[in-house]
């Protein structure tokens, strides 16, 4: 891809997901994947982690964030490109819920490319959603890299008993 | 050789090299040092940017400090099928100190002894007394926090800052440990809990790996050069990258050759005294690059054992979660980042064992962190998942057990009919493998482990007992310039003085005969301080 336009495709990713909406996803032009695939692959992130009472994975833009990083390191691509073409021919896209996640489920108890391609998604997407703020802070409720004057460590009483 | 203004010449700049410099240029040394990389600036560092905002400023192109490819590129090494090696090096002023992890743990007297009485490989030339007293300079100049604990296996210190206050989690293996009757010690690390001879303390923020943007933990940079530029008697020169010791027709030093990194060009200074000090690996390369008639097998190699004997710590991570905090409430644990608690080597006298030294347990990685890669070993997906990391995530705990590898000649770095780099100087070719007694020790540190998680209740994260982790990820080499008091089987004395070229001195941790389970840069720093005392003592008496 030349430069001008990745350029310009991360500045309207940047955009994008600046937006708190589903339609965020529809401002980012995938540089990685094609458009199919690249939909498919906001579906699967979704079922990953979806919306609870935090955003979900696609309304974050993990799949965009995929994109955008596998198109400075191409390890994984092959991975996720077969994968999802084995999702397309199943008909992935327009399954209900209760089938795509039967099909996941066959994906990650299965051996194999499926196996393969499951954990590797998984992964990315872990990796993606909670580096965002909305997975980190407003779902984990991480309050680290800060200034302390002191470090107050545990101040609850726990015993090993509490695990009964 | 042209003549000199310079009394040492020293190369590279980290822990070693800084405190070579710091202790000569006090003493009324001028001394130049060669630095093969530039400059890290403290305003550089990302310690502070959220890792959602580091995502925005890459799309903005900024990137933050690269530690670590400098090396790579400019000095690749070569491994042999079935001896991986991941070798990390840090290029630029400080080198490894600008991102260490900080644990200071002194060297018991056992640690010295045993490998007199086990025969591996040879026997240390110094004895705990002996560096006693140069582990207390160097707590009180760089300031260590710690407990008040004093053993066998870990040497207690009258200079401790406070440590700090335990997490959640390590509340919980501490208890669970010491209900397996394992003693559990308060982590000690080179990191400011309280102000220190007018440096700022730490502020709790938890990113010392991206470099501290405030200097509140020890680094050579604003520890030691500082002081250093300070009396008017070092010069620095950087992008330095040195490839050779030259020497006169007798065999002494005269001379370092390096080239200059941004022009390609290549120089050469005279030198009276040269101390290397480019951490371990690095030197290795250097010294064995440097033949000459006097020295056909490399600077001061007359006995062959320069480049062998490589060793220092396997390891492996077991992660797991405290259920007494499942659900809990999400708290700062950032804390002086890295554990705050510490299992040091133990041994019982009843427990049968068919493998020699021993291993230490560290305890990072506790508690509610800017991650949630624990999740990628957790089983499903879906909205069930997503609960079940959020209940999960202020309940991790970690164990990283690290067993000494002992020293083997085998294991080597060598740089004969390796690929020559871009000065056309020979790199390096690592040869590396664990042996029977550490394959031994594997079983035991799986069986501790469990045996602690299992006392606290732990529930584990899915792990393949008698996993390890890459070979040289634990940063700790050791070995191929090892001192000793034998010549024939050592090339440096205990002054870290060459047994056969006496204006050379290598001060890093190649000097040490054995890695012991425990992290070095405490005790380098140590044993820097002592042989540039001596350095500097000859050199008064006009020995060198």
């Amino acid at each position: 891809m030349p430069q001008a336009t990745r350029r310009q495709a991360l500045v309207t990713l940047a955009a994008g997901l600046t937006v708190r909406s589903g339609s965020a996803q529809s401002a980012y032009e995938p540089v990685t994947f094609s458009e199919e695939e690249f939909d498919l692959l906001g579906i699967v992130v979704d079922m990953i982690l979806p919306a609870s009472d935090t955003p979900g994975a696609r309304e974050v833009g993990v799949h965009a964030m995929i994109d955008e990083d596998l198109a400075e390191r191409s390890d994984h691509l092959g991975t996720l490109r077969k994968g999802l073409a084995t999702l397309r021919s199943e008909g992935f896209a327009d399954m209900a819920v209760a089938q795509r996640t039967a099909v996941l489920t066959s994906f990650e108890d299965g051996p194999g490319e499926n196996k393969e391609f499951f954990e590797t998604v998984k992964g990315l997407t872990i990796d993606a959603y909670y580096s965002t703020e909305v997975g980190l802070v407003q779902e984990l409720g991480y309050q680290g890299n800060t200034y302390l004057d002191e470090f107050p460590g545990c101040t609850d009483a726990h015993e090993l008993e509490d695990a009964d | 050789m042209a003549t000199t203004d310079h009394d040492v010449v020293i190369i590279g700049s980290g822990a070693s090299g800084g405190m070579a410099a710091w202790n000569l240029t006090r003493k009324g040394a001028k001394v130049l040092m060669l630095e093969a990389g530039g400059r890290f600036e403290r305003a550089d560092f990302w310690s502070h940017v959220k890792p959602w905002e580091a995502r925005e400023r890459m799309r903005r192109g900024e990137r933050s400090p690269d530690f670590e490819t400098l090396p790579l590129r400019e000095s690749p090494y070569e491994t042999l099928a079935g001896h991986q090696f991941l070798l990390r090096r840090v290029w630029g002023v400080g080198g490894k100190t600008n991102i260490w992890g900080r644990v200071s743990l002194r060297y018991g007297d056992l640690n010295f002894k045993e490998p007199a009485i086990d025969g591996w490989e040879i026997p240390w030339p110094v004895s705990y007394s002996d560096i006693a007293p140069y582990y207390d300079n160097v707590e009180k100049l760089i300031g260590v926090c710690g407990g008040d604990d004093d053993s066998k296996f870990l040497p207690g210190s009258r200079h401790h800052l406070p440590p700090p206050n335990l997490r959640c989690g390590e509340v919980l293996l501490r208890k669970g440990a010491e209900k397996a009757g394992y003693t559990v010690v308060n982590g000690r690390r080179a990191v400011l809990t309280e102000e220190h001879r007018g440096r700022a303390k730490c502020h709790y923020c938890g990113a010392c790996g991206k470099g501290c943007d405030i200097g509140a933990f020890f680094n050579s940079k604003d520890y030691l050069l500082e002081d250093a530029f300070a009396t008017g008697k070092l010069e620095l020169r950087e992008n330095a990258i040195v490839s050779h010791v030259l020497t006169d027709e007798n065999g002494a030093a005269n001379g370092v050759r390096y080239f200059e990194r941004l022009t390609g060009e290549e120089r050469t200074v005279a030198a009276k005294r040269v101390i290397v000090a480019a951490s371990a690996v690095d030197s290795t390369r250097i010294l064995l690059n440097s033949k000459s008639s006097a020295h056909p097998n490399g600077i001061g190699n007359g006995s062959d054992v320069i480049g062998r004997y490589l060793c220092e710590q396997f390891r492996f991570h077991v992660y797991a979660f405290a259920p007494q905090l499942y659900g809990h409430p999400s708290t700062n644990d950032d804390g002086i980042s890295g554990g705050h608690i510490y299992i040091p080597r133990f041994e019982s006298p009843e427990e049968k064992r068919d493998y020699l030294r021993g291993f230490g347990i560290q305890l990072w990685g506790i508690g509610c962190g800017p991650n949630a890669q624990f999740a990628k070993r957790m089983s499903g997906f879906g909205l069930d998942f997503k609960r079940d990391v959020r209940k999960s995530y202020p309940a991790l705990v970690q164990m990283h057990p690290y067993g000494e590898v002992l020293p083997y000649k085998h294991n080597r770095i060598s740089v004969d009919g390796t690929p020559p780099d871009r000065f056309g100087v020979p790199t390096m070719r690592i040869e590396y493998t664990l042996g029977e007694n550490e394959r031994k020790m594997v079983p035991r540190m799986y069986d501790v482990v469990e045996e602690i998680l299992h006392s606290m209740r732990a529930e584990p994260l899915p792990y393949q007992r008698g996993d390890l982790d890459e070979l040289g990820a634990a940063i700790h080499e050791h070995g191929t310039c090892r001192m000793g008091e034998d010549p024939k089987r050592s090339a440096l004395n205990s002054y870290m003085q060459m047994h056969e070229v006496p204006n050379v001195f290598v001060v890093d941790g190649s000097a040490f005969p054995t890695p012991t389970e425990k992290n070095p840069t405490l005790t380098i720093l140590a044993f820097a301080w002592r042989a540039t005392d001596y350095m500097a003592e000859q050199m008064r008496q006009g020995n060198i």
